[in-house]
């Protein structure tokens, strides 16, 4: 938390170096309000999208309002100094940036950047061509199931082919083995997919392994009868004592 | 034993009649007829004693009961021989050469720890490779066939991947190098302790180790590569020691002042904690082994460079292994096993009791798996003693593995949501799309990722069925596995067990008591996995090191402490640690700690061997010969010769020194003989090294008829002044002076100073300690040479 803080405070002071946007007559409240109102907003639009989680999608206008509003307290300063003087780094409570910190964590434990282009290295709101790929083959699967709800049988043969189509996308989208590498949005849409698929079709993926249940017991007993046949046929060894030789011993001997 | 009968048997076999012990007349220069005489009469009375020595009696045994000694395993030769050869070399080399050799020393500690996190870095590579090409495809190839309906076809599919590895290695262990089975930890112990456990430390050892525990482990047998990885230690350190190799041929001509067995233990007890080190990451613990398997001969410089090799060890492995995973230079791998690091870890005082209580049924269980293991090692040792069926037997519980776990998977449908939990290779089964099979999971990775995955998944992860059955199973499956004919440890098998019933009690508690109490289950996996361990191996003070640094959590040192100890008593109420069972039964003469108590009426005199067969300070070459043709003795007292040659009665020889049957072997070769003195060569202390560690046996040496009549004077060969003690000696203290000094021969002698008798390690040995259900005693074993 604390090291991107760093991270991007030292970037912005570099901007500050380097292109030299200063104007004097700029009052700071203005941008810690804006600030203020792109926050409430994007906190405000994050919990409604909360469940189904849509938040990605929802969100982005908000959230780059955020990034930058925060960005404006480091690149303009008043009479007092930089914007940002006046409002970090001042006390313990730290309120700007632990709010600023919440919406861009939460951001990225979402990893809606994944679902959006990056332009230049600035977050923009235009989908990316994985989420538009996604949503369209998760449109044709909503419809197909809208249109054979009412019979479990019918919907699992004839919507298969879009649930299928839809399923591979997603794995080969996402990084399963490690981690979740999509956009949080795309995540639960699929979630919800499969749990509505895995509860009306997954049963029919029980068949009979009548010849896999047979091998196992035949591979068991063969074990089993390995060692039972070890001891029918191997002779057995008995070694033999050597006798030690003592003192006690030798006066046996000399008394023969 | 009937003693006439036996003169009896004697009798018919051959003219050798039983009499007293003497010496052989003495001949200075002695004619043909007197030397007929030596193999004709004068040699009956030596053969006599020599084979009541190696007399067999009627008695016979049960192979694998365990108070039988073997009669093949010798001493080390700790103890430095002081003969004139050494003092001419130290005169002569002078304190430059103390300086170069202490330097050497360090430098070859350095070596050992850096080769050694090398080979544990290439047999861990190898298994990671291999063991993720198999679980990723084995998990594709269900999730496949499953909607087939022919879940046979991937069944197989496991079953061939195991069998063909474990037929690699076992094939390679039965046939090659049967000394490489198992962990390896019992014969290094054997080793530290001072037991020459023939052809351990040799480089063919080391080559079936490395390949043989890739290929079980990637054959999915219940086992980890720990054991073997302190084995392969031990051969490293034993092998960069001496400077050459006799298996290879090739002599680098380095290092040759550090061939004997004084130094090489020294080394490979380096090598074992740099073995312990690379394996857990945990280098004090490697040092604490070492100490704890090896106490007998310590000493603080050794302790200091032992802990060198160890810390090079982990940080070689921990550079290699970073790079490796594709981050250089972040040192996070310090060793193979690598039990992650538990973030909040504290505990309660209420806990205390709980921890024991797990110590308690640690123990029990450790005791009950060691109780299984040593009757079906039992089993072995009767039945299974063709090679063949030694392969047959590994390759089929490798196929058992797969069935178990295949089964366990196919009929415990524990379903998780994916992107929790880290999985590697996720199966679905029969659970919904977006899941994975619980079991599955388990059994699609090493079983070191399973133990990491018990300790750190959040709790939930597990319910209790798929818990309780893994564990049952897996304990059974373990214990059949240790002692197959395979390079395989029990370290991880054992932790896995723990942690799986310390996860499945946190599960148990969580029903109890409020779950805001009980912070981790990881915490309870933990103590679960150091229970296990200890009622199985009953390592004390290495053990909770170890753990501790696996889990770099030294705060928890009480809980750990505590429950070992609950573990270790519980378990030793019943019966042995695992490696103590196996030494048992495979008969070596291992010393413990302590003298076995209440034997101090137990003097020299009932202990030693009594005809001792010694030489005179001036020995007839044919004599020499035919005594180490004819006896498997490694030392010879050497006497003055008695004052009277009367073979009616009993005489002793005064004591002179000590030589040992590697020295006559080298001067027999040499033919260092007093009627050839002009022909000799230079003699110097470096002619006994040349030949180390392998001397030729005596039939190798060629004598001719005509030298057999020279003599040798054994003088400036022989230890002039060996330990010896008065035969009214008592038992603990002969035990003190051989174990802290590491000897191998101590003669015992009479109030006028000639030997009587000869104490060796097997005859310390046989008076055993045992422990039983709360009652204890002294045994005196039986010796066998064929066990």
């Amino acid at each position: 938390m604390s090291t991107w803080l760093f991270f991007l405070f030292f970037c912005m002071n570099q901007k500050i170096i380097s292109t030299e946007l200063i104007t004097s007559t700029t009052n700071c409240t203005i941008y810690k309000d804006n600030l203020a109102e792109a926050v409430s907003a994007f906190t405000s639009c994050a919990i409604s999208y909360a469940h189904p989680i849509k938040f990605c999608e929802s969100c982005v206008d908000a959230y780059i309002e955020v990034l930058d509003s925060f960005k404006n307290l480091f690149v303009y300063k008043d009479k007092n100094g930089p914007c940002v003087d006046s409002y970090i780094n001042l006390d313990r409570l730290q309120i700007i940036t632990t709010l600023y910190g919440n919406s861009y964590d939460l951001w990225n434990r979402a990893k809606c950047y994944e679902c959006f282009q990056t332009i230049n290295g600035e977050l923009t709101n235009k989908p990316s061509t994985e989420t538009t790929t996604f949503f369209d083959l998760h449109k044709n699967w909503t419809d197909c199931r809208d249109k054979n709800d009412a019979n479990d049988t019918i919907l699992c043969s004839v919507c298969m082919n879009a649930y299928v189509k839809l399923n591979s996308y997603y794995l080969s989208i996402s990084n399963e083995n490690e981690k979740i590498g999509v956009c949080m949005d795309i995540v639960d849409a699929m979630n919800g997919t499969r749990a509505y698929w895995s509860a009306k079709c997954c049963v029919f993926r029980h068949k009979n392994e009548a010849i896999f249940l047979t091998s196992t017991i035949i591979v068991s007993f063969t074990t089993i009868l390995f060692y039972i046949f070890t001891k029918l046929c191997s002779k057995k060894k008995t070694p033999i004592i050597l006798k030690q030789t003592r003192f006690a011993g030798s006066f046996n001997q000399v008394f023969d | 034993m009937d003693t006439e009968e036996n003169a009896n048997q004697i009798d018919n076999e051959e003219v050798i009649r039983v009499t007293h012990f003497r010496n052989l007349s003495s001949m200075s220069a002695p004619s043909q007829e007197e030397l007929n005489s030596i193999y004709t009469d004068d040699c009956k009375s030596l053969l006599s004693s020599v084979r009541r020595r190696v007399e067999i009696s009627d008695e016979k045994i049960e192979p694998g009961s365990l108070n039988v000694l073997s009669a093949k395993y010798e001493s080390l030769d700790y103890d430095t021989c002081e003969n004139h050869l050494l003092l001419d070399e130290e005169r002569k080399k002078g304190y430059k050469f103390v300086v170069k050799k202490n330097l050497a020393r360090w430098f070859i500690f350095l070596l050992i720890g850096v080769v050694t996190a090398l080979i544990a870095c290439a047999i861990d590579i190898s298994i990671e490779e291999l063991s993720q090409v198999k679980y990723a495809s084995l998990s594709q190839y269900v999730d496949h066939y499953i909607t087939e309906g022919k879940l046979y076809i991937p069944y197989f599919l496991w079953v061939l991947y195991n069998i063909v590895p474990v037929f690699i290695g076992a094939t390679l262990v039965a046939f090659v190098e049967p000394i490489a089975a198992g962990s390896g930890i019992p014969q290094v112990k054997c080793y530290l302790n001072g037991v020459k456990v023939p052809r351990v430390v040799r480089i063919k050892t080391l080559f079936v180790k490395s390949v043989g525990v890739v290929c079980s482990v990637v054959g999915g047998l219940a086992g980890g590569k720990e054991g073997p990885m302190i084995h392969s230690g031990a051969v490293v350190a034993a092998g960069i020691s001496q400077g050459k190799s006799t298996t290879f041929k090739s002599d680098f001509n380095m290092f040759y002042y550090f061939r004997e067995d004084h130094e090489k233990r020294d080394f490979v007890s380096g090598g074992a904690a740099a073995g312990v080190s690379a394996a857990f990451g945990a280098p004090v613990g490697g040092v604490l082994f070492s100490l704890e398997e090896g106490t007998s001969f310590w000493n603080q410089g050794l302790t200091w460079r032992t802990f060198f090799a160890s810390v090079i060890s982990t940080f070689t492995l921990n550079v290699v292994l970073s790079t490796y995973h594709g981050v250089p230079g972040i040192l996070n791998f310090p060793g193979l096993l690598n039990l992650g690091q538990f973030e909040r870890f504290s505990y309660q005082i209420y806990e205390i009791p709980i921890f024991i209580l797990m110590g308690c049924i640690g123990g029990f269980l450790g005791a009950l798996w060691n109780h299984l293991n040593f009757k079906l090692s039992v089993w072995r040792v009767k039945y299974i003693r063709n090679k063949f069926l030694k392969v047959i037997e590994a390759c089929l519980v490798a196929a058992l593995t797969a069935t178990v776990g295949f089964l366990m998977m196919y009929l415990i449908n524990d379903c998780k949501p994916l992107g929790q939990d880290p999985t590697k290779y996720p199966t679905q089964m029969y659970c919904g799309d977006g899941e994975y099979n619980v079991l599955a999971s388990i059994w699609f990775q090493t079983p070191e990722a399973s133990v990491r995955s018990l300790f750190h998944d959040p709790p939930n992860t597990h319910n209790a069925l798929s818990l309780g059955v893994f564990v049952v199973f897996y304990y059974i499956l373990s214990c059949t596995t240790f002692g197959l004919a395979c390079s395989i440890g029990l370290f991880i098998p054992t932790l896995l067990t723990g942690a799986a019933w310390g996860r499945l009690l946190y599960v148990g508690l969580a029903h109890v008591l409020p779950v805001a109490t009980l912070v981790h289950p990881g915490k309870y996996a933990l103590i679960g996995a150091a229970a296990q361990l200890g009622g199985v191996v009953r390592m004390t003070i290495s053990l909770t090191v170890i753990i501790m640094e696996t889990t770099g959590n030294i705060s928890f040192a009480l809980p750990l402490i505590v429950t070992l100890i609950a573990a270790k008593w519980t378990g030793d109420f019943f019966n042995e640690g695992i490696y103590d069972t196996h030494i048992q039964l495979s008969g070596v003469p291992l010393l413990p700690w302590e003298p076995p108590p209440l034997v101090h009426n137990v003097y020299a005199s009932e202990v030693m061997s009594h005809p001792v067969i010694t030489l005179r300070t001036n020995e007839n070459v044919g004599h020499i010969v035919e005594l180490l043709k004819l006896t498997t003795y490694n030392g010879f007292p050497v006497v003055d010769p008695p004052i009277t040659d009367q073979s009616e009665v009993v005489t002793y020889g005064r004591i002179r020194g000590l030589i040992l049957r590697s020295q006559l072997i080298v001067i027999l070769q040499r033919k260092l003989f007093n009627e050839t003195a002009e022909y000799w060569d230079t003699v110097t202390a470096s002619i006994f090294r040349a030949e180390y560690p392998r001397f030729p046996t005596i039939d190798q040496v060629h004598i001719a008829e005509e030298e057999k009549t020279y003599s040798i004077d054994l003088r400036p060969f022989m230890n002039p002044s060996p330990y010896s003690v008065l035969h009214s000696t008592s038992l603990p203290r002969m035990f003190r002076l051989f174990r802290a000094l590491g000897l191998r021969h101590l003669p015992i002698v009479n109030d006028t100073n000639e030997v009587i008798g000869l104490v060796t390690r097997k005859d310390l040995a046989r008076y055993r300690v045992w422990h039983h259900q709360g009652r204890m005693g002294v045994e005196e074993l039986l010796i066998s040479k064929e066990l």
